[in-house]
Parts: C-alpha cells; structure tokens; sequence
C-alpha cells in the first residue's frame, strides 16, 4: 500500500507545466497584439494535433490516455511551436507539432524518456520547408519571453544551468558578430522553456551547464561558419545533437557520492 | 529552492488530554518472550513478556485485565506487518501492582543502568533506550545529547512533554547525568518550540546540562546531523542522543519504579480537534481518532509526522513506543505516479547528498546491490525527495522497501551461517568420537595384551615390574590430565552464578552474537597454533629419541593434551573473546584431535 505524500514541497507536474503556459503568456499576448485572431485560431489547431498526436501514441503505447494527457506536456509543446513558427502556414505547423510529438516523444516511450524535446525537433522539422528569409528582430517578443523566464526563474522551476550557459557563451562570443541572436525571441523561447526541461539534457548542475555552453558554442559556429539564416533552427538543430551527449554527460558528472 | 521558507509553519500546540480506558489493548512484544497465558488476570504494571534479546525490552500491563490472545498481531509498522502481540482486555478496575522506587540508584554502574531500562521496557530509537553493548564497552561519553527537536511537520508530542513535565524531564535528565558520567549533557530543541524553551531557560540555569536551539531545517533533527551539528571533533567518536520520550520514561522508572506503559501521542490533521493525547501503549488508533473527534466520511490515517508517515490499513491496531503521532487524511483518489522527468530535484534537497533518482530506479528494479552502490545505506528515509518530486514518485515507500528487504537478506545470511557452524560443529564432533572410541578400544587391547603377558610370564624378573609400573604411571597421568582439562572447561560451561557477576554475566549472554564472530577467529587460531606445535614437537622428539616406548608417547600426549587445553581455556578467557563455552569446548576437542592425531602418526612411524 503506497502512502500519499501528506505535504508537497513543489508543484506537480500538471502544475508545473500550467506555471510554463502561464509565463508565455505575455508573449502570447505581445504576439496576438502584432498578428490578431489568427494567433488564436494556430494555437488552437497546433494544440488539438499535438493533444491526438499524443492520444494516438499512447493508445498504440497500450496506456492510459486521460491521465497523462491531463499533465499538459502536449499542450505546451503545441504553444511553443507555435510561438517558434509563422503562424501563416497553418498544416505545416500542425504537421509538425503532431510528428514532433509522435516521432520524439510517443516513439522513445513518452514524456520522461524522449531523449531528443519534440520542440526542437519540430523546428527542425518545419526548417525544411521555412522560406530562408532572415527574420528580423522582434524586442516586444523577446522582452515578453525574458519576463516570463524571469518570472519562472523566481517561482524555482526553471532549471537554470543550461540557458544560463548558452547565454554565458553568446555573450563572450559578442565580438565574432553574434550579437544578433540575443534579439531573437526563439533563442530565449529555446532556453527558457527547452533546455530547462530535464529529460533531454543532463540532469546533474555541472552536466547542464557543459550542456548549455556546448549548445552555444555549436550554434554559434554553425551560425558565423555557415550562411544559415534562422537562428531557432541552428539552436533546435544543435540542442538536438547535443542531446544525444546527455547520457554521456551523466555518466561523467554523476556520481554516488561520499560514502559516510 | 530554501527548505526552510517551504515547509509549513508549526501549528500553535494543541491541548493535552487523556484518552479514557479502551476496550482493549493491542501491545507489541518487541524482541521479548512472554510470561503470562491467555486467560490469566494481570494487574497494571505486571510484568508480561520478558527481553529476549539485546533489542528488545520488556513489556508491562498498562491497566488490570485479561489476556485475550498471545500470538501475530498486524503493528504499526510500514505496511503492517504481523509481528508478536497480545491482546489485553482492561476490567476497568485499573488495579495496580505497588512501585518500588530504588533509593539505591546513584550506585548502578552504566550497564546495570541499561539492563534495568531494558527490564522498565523504556525504549529508545532502536530497542532499549541505552544499548546493551555500548552500556557494557564504553567510557564515560564525551557528549550526551537529549533529542527534543521536534521539525517534522504536525509533531508535537515532545514539546507537550516538555512543556507539561519540564521538571521531571530535568531530574530524569539529572540522573543519567549522574550514572553515564557523560563530559557534557545537551538537551536539543528547536527554535519554534517556544513554550517549551521558556520552561526549560530557568531550569538549565541550576543545573548540569546545557540547552542547546537549532535553527537548521527538517530533517535536522535526527540524530546523525544533530550528533553532526553539537559534537565537537573530538566528541563526535564518543557521543550518543537520546530520544527525549525514552528519557522522560527513563526517569520515571529509576526515580520511581514505573514501567514505561503509556506515551504522549499528537492526533491532526482532518480531525474536529487537533490534540495531544497521553495514551496507554497498546490502545487502538481508532479510539485515539475517535478522542479527537474524527468526522464520519472515509479517511486515510496515517501513522508519523508529515513526511516520513505511513499510511495504517487498519485502525485496530495499538500504538506502540514510536507513535509520536497519527494524522487522519481526506480520503483522496489514488494518485497515478508519472515518470521521472529527471529534474533533479530530489537530488538537489537531499540532505544526504545521494540521487534518489538512480536509487528509485535500481530499487525499483530490484537491483538491491546498485542500489547499495548509490548508497542505500546512508539513506536518512526523511521523505523531502518524495515530497518534491513533481512526478509523485513513491520514491520514499521504495527506499523503505529496499532497506527491508536488504535487512531481511541480512538476517537470513548470518542464520544460514550459523546453521553451517553448527553442521560443521555436529560433523566435527561425529568424526572425533568415533577417533575416540576407536582409540580407547586399542588401549584396552594393548592392556589386555599386556596383563596376558605378564601372567603367561610367570617367572619374575627385574624388568617387568617396572614396566607395569609405568604403565599405571602413564594411566594415572592420563586420568589426571583428563580431569585437569575438566576442571579447566567448567567454569566456562557453568554460568558464574555469584552475584556481583550477573550483570556481566547477563550482557555477556546478550553480546553472544556480537563477540561469536570474534571468539571463533580465536578458537580457530587456538587450534591451528595447537596443530602446528604438536606438528613441530613430534618430529622433533623423533628424531632426537627413536627408541619412545609407548608408555613414554603416552606421557607426552597427556602433557600436550594439558597445554593446548590450558592456552585455549587462557584464549577463551582473554576479555576479547566473551563468548567462551561453546567456543572453548570446540577449540579444546579440536586441540585433542590434532594432538592425538600428531602422536598416533609419531607412533606409526616410530612402527
């Protein structure tokens, strides 16, 4: 008979994942203020594809869908890519948002074990077919996203050794001529909410920080060395090799400590 | 993330009451053998089931009344397992057996200290308050630390302790100070604990002992970090806490004879009203429930404070010594634990610095020796990683669970041991009688031999008198020999029944499976050094005189029979190895054998 904890010291998943929504909302707000009901009407068909994508994985799983569903992580993978994508392409994003979550998270076994975040994959995915204009900058957007980060920062749910680590190495490699991507909302939407997320990067402080720079130095590279225009798509494209290094990390910074 | 800001503030202190007398009594003999049969009246404070081990202790009747049922009751315990019980059913008369207060206790040493706790049945965290085994061994202690710190929320049993019987706490305290001689006596208490501070501000000013106020947050209570925090470096090798419930009980047993038979218990949670209720060990968490006003809908109870508690399927079960409190829960659905999302924040409140993911999973997994490798073993079971993890792991019911079960293999390991030492021993013992017949067979034939020689010699002569003459010697000598070795292995079979000794004599028998390993490495020891010396002599007298007749190997084996019984009666009787009988009587028999062995090979030879 297993007791239920009688006190909780953090919130629960579900809670977490509402906290997350909740501190895109000024983003959401800044972007619906700049494109109008057409926002909405993305949102609304990114998170219906992505909440199917995630029910027809689980029921293929053999699991039960109700109550992981109800945790949120789908929708808040749907908010995000659609936040990270023009909302002007409507099936690109929904195909996207379905297959990100499908192929990276139902594949590797659900939310705890995907190795590679579906955001990131999404984006990479949907960089396949994205028009290689340069984006332009977007400072609401992005003040928007630093708030809300900022905001998670002090209710204890970003795990901030990662993004902290990207930011660290973009901001020492301000000389090459990098500065651009700090104006770029998909890197704070990257960091914020992607790196944080514990079961595609190390899980020990060390690991993510290793984890963060050596994202930020990749991205870098890529973005100075090559003529690549979007930097959410060199960022996912790195986060993702990167990931693969996770259980490496581990290894190397995890340890059973002292015996005593 | 700041422990300290997150666990909810302490609730005021809630009232003390008595619970009324239940209809029946429900006890655990913890380590202790019964005295009394179903049927039998008993008035309060009988004795009725005796320590049989060195952790257990001895269980009283806290009220006059019948014994219902002796036998496997479900206990408060994580997953309420059976375990010995007995049902008393109170006759409401509430007839007391008259207490004996010792005036004589300034004299008791440290162990006869912990022997009468352990009669008393006072308890501390693991069996008798004071162990046995450090009673028996220790010097004076450098720190003597009296556990009040109360951080765990909903507890609050101590401080009502405290704030009740402050007095009598300070002279229980007073006591222990006197006997255990300890370098310096701590009383621990937390900086929320308030009320119970102020009543013991004026009381630490008159006397020996110290008061010392945490500050730190759950779980620094417990002892390891309490031990941490207070000892200084040069103490913390020699220091030991006490619960502070044990201490108070400890008083009212040497101060005024009372056996330990009722506790102070907090009832919360969703209960009318929330108080300190001073139960009778044994009495049914239900009636406690009931005491403080349970609401009829169902309820999940659980038994503990905030985070290490565990739920109770049954609430017939009686307290025992370890219930500080039970908390009664709005039946909630039953939750549905996700996946570890690996965000690490068990690791990162962990007060033992361990990763309780990696434990979960090879717990989980039933990898019992990866988990002893991501340290089982140091885990403190506080609860804090299952109270963070988002995903609602039952990561603490696992840990509990491994810990078991790696107890449980423990046990059966040494059990299996012991019954290859006694196999080995029974073999040993088939092998060396079966020598021993054979042996005194052949003597017998070579002395009838002998005596047909002699009578079918008729004719007197010089030589064979004297032949005879040694024979007897040699027989004599023998005999003497035996009985020596006799006399030598009696005080060790036979318990000294002399007074002054009982304590020790006592403790010893209770240590017998602590200094077993230690006296079979000397018993063995003992008979290898024999063996190789009765090696070494035998060739040695060969070669120096081949002509030995038989009388003269006779000598020689009595004499070294003498010696190795004599060394290893000196080895069983050295201080390290207390555990003498069985021991000795395996080291002097396995001496003999390889005595004997080494003459009888002297002998053919010599053939």
């Amino acid at each position: 008979m297993m007791s239920t904890p009688l006190i909780r010291l953090a919130p629960t998943l579900a809670s977490r994942n509402r906290q997350q929504l909740l501190a895109l909302l000024p983003a959401i707000a800044i972007l619906f203020w700049q494109l109008g009901p057409q926002l909405l009407l993305a949102l609304l068909l990114a998170t219906v594809s992505a909440l199917l994508a995630d029910g027809l994985g689980l029921a293929l799983r053999r699991q039960a869908i109700w109550p992981v569903l109800r945790q949120g992580d789908a929708v808040l993978s749907a908010v995000l890519l659609t936040l990270l994508l023009p909302t002007a392409t409507l099936p690109l994003l929904c195909m996207c948002t379905g297959a990100a979550i499908l192929l990276l998270r139902q594949l590797f076994g659900g939310s705890g074990s995907s190795l590679f975040h579906p955001v990131a994959g999404g984006l990479l995915l949907a960089g396949l077919w994205l028009p290689a204009s340069l984006p332009h900058a977007n400072l609401p957007l992005t003040l928007a996203l630093l708030a809300g980060g900022l905001w998670l920062l002090w209710r204890g749910l970003l795990r901030w050794q990662a993004p902290l680590g990207l930011v660290l190495v973009v901001l020492i490699a301000l000389p090459v001529g990098s500065g651009w991507l700090l104006g770029q909302s998909a890197l704070w939407l990257l960091a914020g909410w992607v790196m944080s997320d514990g079961s595609s990067t190390p899980i020990t402080p060390r690991g993510r920080l290793i984890y963060g720079q050596a994202a930020g130095m990749l991205c870098i590279s890529l973005v100075t060395l090559t003529t690549s225009p979007d930097a959410g798509v060199t960022l996912a494209a790195s986060l993702l090799l990167l990931s693969a290094t996770a259980p490496l990390l581990d290894k190397l910074t995890l340890s059973p400590g002292r015996r005593t | 993330m700041s422990r300290q800001t997150r666990l909810p503030a302490a609730a005021s202190s809630h009232p003390l009451t008595t619970l009324p007398l239940p209809a029946q009594l429900n006890l655990w003999l913890q380590g202790s053998r019964c005295c009394v049969e179903v049927g039998q009246r008993v008035l309060k404070h009988q004795l009725l089931a005796q320590a049989d081990n060195e952790f257990g202790a001895a269980v009283h009747a806290p009220t006059s009344g019948h014994i219902r049922a002796i036998g496997p009751l479900p206990q408060a315990l994580p997953d309420a397992p059976l375990r010995d019980g007995l049902q008393l059913q109170p006759d409401g008369q509430d007839e007391a057996l008259p207490l004996q207060a010792n005036t004589d206790w300034p004299a008791l040493s440290p162990l006869a200290l912990a022997i009468r706790l352990q009669d008393m049945g006072v308890m501390g965290q693991h069996g008798p308050l004071l162990p046995l085994a450090w009673a028996a061994a220790a010097p004076p202690p450098a720190l003597l630390i009296i556990n009040a710190v109360e951080n765990e929320p909903f507890l609050q049993a101590d401080s009502t302790l405290l704030r009740e019987q402050a007095a009598a706490v300070a002279d229980a305290m007073a006591m222990l100070g006197r006997i255990l001689q300890p370098a310096r006596l701590v009383l621990a208490i937390q900086q929320e604990q308030g009320a119970a501070i102020n009543a013991l501000r004026s009381l630490a000013a008159s006397q020996s002992w110290q008061l010392e106020v945490i500050q730190a947050p759950y779980p620094a209570g417990d002892d390891a970090p309490l031990l941490q925090s207070l000892a200084r470096p040069e103490e913390s090798s020699n220091s030991l806490c006490l619960p502070l419930a044990g201490v108070y009980a400890a008083g009212r047993a040497i101060l005024h004879g009372e056996p330990c038979i009722s506790r102070i218990v907090t009832v919360s949670g969703a209960v009318k009203q929330p108080q300190n209720i001073l139960a009778l060990l044994g009495s049914p968490v239900a009636d406690l429930l009931a005491c403080a006003g349970l609401p009829p809908q169902r309820h999940a109870i659980v038994h503990g404070g905030g985070l290490r508690g565990f739920a109770l399927p049954d609430t017939a079960i009686g307290i025992h010594q370890h219930s500080h409190c039970l908390l009664a829960l709005a039946d909630q659905a039953e939750l549905i634990a996700q996946p570890c999302v690996r965000c690490g924040d068990c690791a990162s409140i962990c007060p033992s610095q361990l990763q309780p993911q990696e434990l979960y999973w090879h717990c989980s997994q039933q990898q019992l020796e990866q988990a002893q490798h991501w340290r089982l073993a140091d885990c403190s079971q506080c609860g804090l990683c299952s109270a963070v993890c988002p995903s609602q792991l039952p990561l603490l019911d696992t840990f509990r669970q491994a810990s078991q079960q790696l107890l449980l293999a423990e046990q059966q390991q040494s059990a299996a041991d012991a019954a290859r030492q006694r196999h080995r021993f029974r073999q040993f013992r088939l092998e060396r009688d079966k020598q021993e017949k054979a042996q005194r067979l052949a003597e017998r034939a070579a002395q009838q031999a002998a005596k047909l020689a002699q009578q079918q010699a008729a004719a007197p002569s010089s030589t064979e008198p004297a032949a005879v003459v040694a024979d007897k010697q040699a027989a004599i000598a023998a005999a003497m020999a035996r009985a020596a070795e006799r006399q030598q292995q009696r005080p060790d079979t036979a318990p000294s029944a002399s007074t002054s000794e009982r304590d020790a004599a006592i403790a010893a028998n209770r240590q017998a499976t602590i200094d077993a390993a230690m006296a079979r490495a000397a018993a063995r020891k003992a008979a290898q050094d024999a063996a190789k010396a009765a090696a070494a002599d035998s060739p040695a007298n060969n070669s120096a005189a081949p002509g030995l007749n038989q009388q003269q190997q006779a000598l020689i084996q009595a004499a070294m029979q003498r010696a190795s019984a004599q060394k290893t009666a000196a080895t069983a009787n050295s201080p390290a190895a207390m555990d003498e009988d069985k021991k000795a009587l395996i080291a002097a028999a396995m001496a003999r054998a390889a005595a004997q062995k080494a003459a009888r090979d002297a002998g053919e030879q010599e053939k």
